[in-house]
């Protein structure tokens, strides 16, 4: 059994020591656990590498952003409404060589978590394709980062975060934006360059329709509220159902007075039994070369206290 | 001044063909075939004598026992100046799985790797795991009725699994990604390319790695100049060769006029020391 460190933002040894120690266990921070000698062999202690390859969480951010500052994807919804299944097609597409426009992929630190979910939704030898599990809101407080690197036609290199997150944050968050379990959607809102805004298609043809059509406007409400000038993706999700033609220009003409910039897109997996490999795509090079509307930051400048009189001075 | 000793790694997992291609350029040298010339004795050529050994008698070489050679050297030289080593460091490919599995980087491969002016990566095509999807194979109505059984095991895509892999080694080298890289260089070796199913005649190894792994082929794209990138596809035996019928060409002709590389063109040519010369001339 390993031990670990002190410094609760390491999580050696799992991944590298944040002090850069390349034997974790010279490090001062790090609490080893008398090992008993069972008469095996010891493995030499190698060189740890710095990501786990599962989705990334706030410590291994920093990591990536040693490198470039990333373009954060935040992935709003409802519920079963496809999100995972979504970013899931983004990646198998990829691995498919399909184009993006004006970009081409250059690597992944989640390469784990993009399997993972790609494990659903591929063939398997004794047995078919099925929807990934149920994003669960677990304890966290932030949601599970994805991660995909381009090169654009500049070769700069760009990195991207998908956060993928349950839709019960986003319900909560609706409601009441400082609730006291909404941090992960507060995370994505505060963070986010660009957003998706799902919209199940099948919940808002089905029985329960009205009440989809409620809380949709009311998650978008409250998104308009907090977007500060950054483009939306409003994607209709499960378009193989039909949305009935009421719901679909009211929310429409919501769509229109609510967000400054925003674009459709209509993506199914069950469309004619196959997916919508072009609208998936357009979707994806569409968030990709989303700008940054400004440098986004919430940072509080300190208040500085000095006697001296120019330091001091605050202006009129 | 003499340029330092230039060091090239033969890189990729267990089954790839090291063995077979180290076999035949050792006997390639020897026979004065080509550029490379030993400028001096290697330590232990025992591995090499053996693969030569068995191809001499028509059949493959066998397994060895891989835990023996985990440092393998060639000291070579090209037109009496150039000096580089081709080094074997990973024989066996234990080290590519404890990378993969412990997610760890030993410290005898990483020193090496640290040194390293030039890559040789070994990838196997007619081995790889790939799967088919809800986007290349659409799912119907009757499939969705079979029994739900329990999920079969987890494997990576092959393409995931080497991008990881490159990932991880240039990590350890310490080069940024930032900018395209020139070095270490880096050529591909398409492997044990006779035994590849559905090659179209004449098709050259870039444009079967980007059908057979298109994001893989994205990634080496988007991390290399153009220039410093090179795919070769190789058959170091030419055919598979049957260890209970020995092959009578192989017997009567011997080893070195057998095998060919895939050049970038498409080209096959006789010539397997074509990717080591390729590294050696960008690296100068």
């Amino acid at each position: 059994m390993a031990g670990h460190c002190k410094d609760k933002n390491c999580w050696a040894p799992e991944v590298a020591c944040n002090m850069g120690e390349e034997d974790y266990t010279n490090c001062p921070n790090y609490i080893g656990i008398q090992e008993k000698d069972e008469g095996k062999v010891k493995s030499e202690k190698g060189f740890l590498l710095p990501w786990s390859g599962n989705s990334f969480g706030n410590i291994d951010l920093q990591f990536l952003a040693g490198r470039t500052q990333p373009m954060v994807v935040g992935v709003l919804g409802p519920h079963n409404a496809g999100k995972t299944t979504l970013l899931t097609v983004f990646y198998l597409l990829l691995s498919r060589g399909r184009p993006v426009e004006n970009r081409y992929f250059a690597g992944s630190y989640t390469l784990g978590g993009w399997e993972n979910l790609a494990h659903f939704l591929r063939w398997k030898p004794d047995h078919g394709p099925d929807f990934p599990p149920h994003t669960s809101r677990g304890e966290g407080r932030m949601p599970g980062l994805l991660h995909l690197a381009f090169r654009n036609q500049d070769q700069i290199l760009e990195d991207f975060l998908f956060a993928d997150a349950p839709g019960e944050w986003f319900e909560h968050w609706a409601i009441n934006k400082n609730a006291p379990d909404v941090h992960g959607a507060q995370w994505i809102n505060r963070y986010a360059d660009t957003f998706m805004l799902f919209l199940d298609s099948d919940a808002l043809s089905g029985d329960k329709r009205g009440e989809a059509r409620a809380k949709l406007l009311g998650l978008a409400q409250r998104l308009s509220g907090e977007l500060l000038g950054r483009p939306v993706a409003i994607v209709w999700a499960k378009s193989d159902k039909a949305v009935p033609e009421n719901i679909q220009s009211t929310l429409k003409e919501s769509f229109e007075r609510l967000f400054p910039i925003y674009e459709e897109f209509s993506v199914s997996v069950m469309l004619n039994n196959s997916i919508t490999e072009e609208a998936f795509l357009k979707l994806l090079s569409w968030l990709l070369s989303g700008q940054r509307i400004f440098g986004f930051t919430m940072q509080k400048l300190p208040i500085m206290k000095s006697k001296d009189p120019l330091l001091s001075y605050r202006g009129r | 001044m003499r340029e330092s000793t230039k060091s090239l790694l033969i890189i990729g997992g267990s089954s790839t063909g090291k063995t077979h291609y180290g076999g035949q350029i050792f006997g390639r040298i020897r026979h004065g075939n080509g550029q490379l010339k030993m400028r001096r004795s290697p330590d232990d050529i025992s591995l090499f004598e053996e693969v030569l050994n068995c191809l001499g008698q028509g059949v493959p070489a066998g397994h060895t026992s891989v835990e023996i050679y985990d440092n393998l050297v060639l000291p070579l030289e090209i037109a009496g100046e150039i000096q580089m080593d081709l080094i074997w460091p990973d024989y066996g490919g234990e080290q590519i799985k404890l990378i993969m599995e412990a997610r760890q980087i030993g410290k005898k491969w990483r020193r090496r790797i640290i040194g390293s002016d030039g890559w040789l990566f070994f990838i196997r095509l007619d081995h790889i795991t790939a799967y088919e999807d809800i986007s290349s194979r659409p799912w119907k109505e009757t499939e969705k009725d079979y029994t739900r059984k329990k999920s079969s095991e987890f494997k990576w895509s092959s393409q995931a699994h080497l991008i990881e892999l490159l990932q991880f080694i240039l990590h350890a080298k310490g080069v940024g990604t930032t900018n395209k890289l020139k070095l270490p260089a880096i050529c591909f070796i398409l492997s044990c390319w006779d035994e590849i199913k559905g090659i179209k005649e004449g098709i050259r190894p870039k444009e079967l790695l980007q059908e057979r792994m298109p994001l893989l082929a994205d990634f080496t794209r988007a991390t290399w100049e153009k220039d410093y990138f090179h795919i070769f596809g190789l058959s170091s035996l030419g055919r598979a060769l049957d260890e209970n019928k020995p092959d009578e060409e192989y017997i009567e002709k011997g080893p070195e006029t057998q095998g060919y590389v895939v050049s970038t063109e498409g080209e096959c040519l006789p010539d397997l020391t074509l990717p080591i010369c390729t590294l050696i001339n960008l690296l100068m």
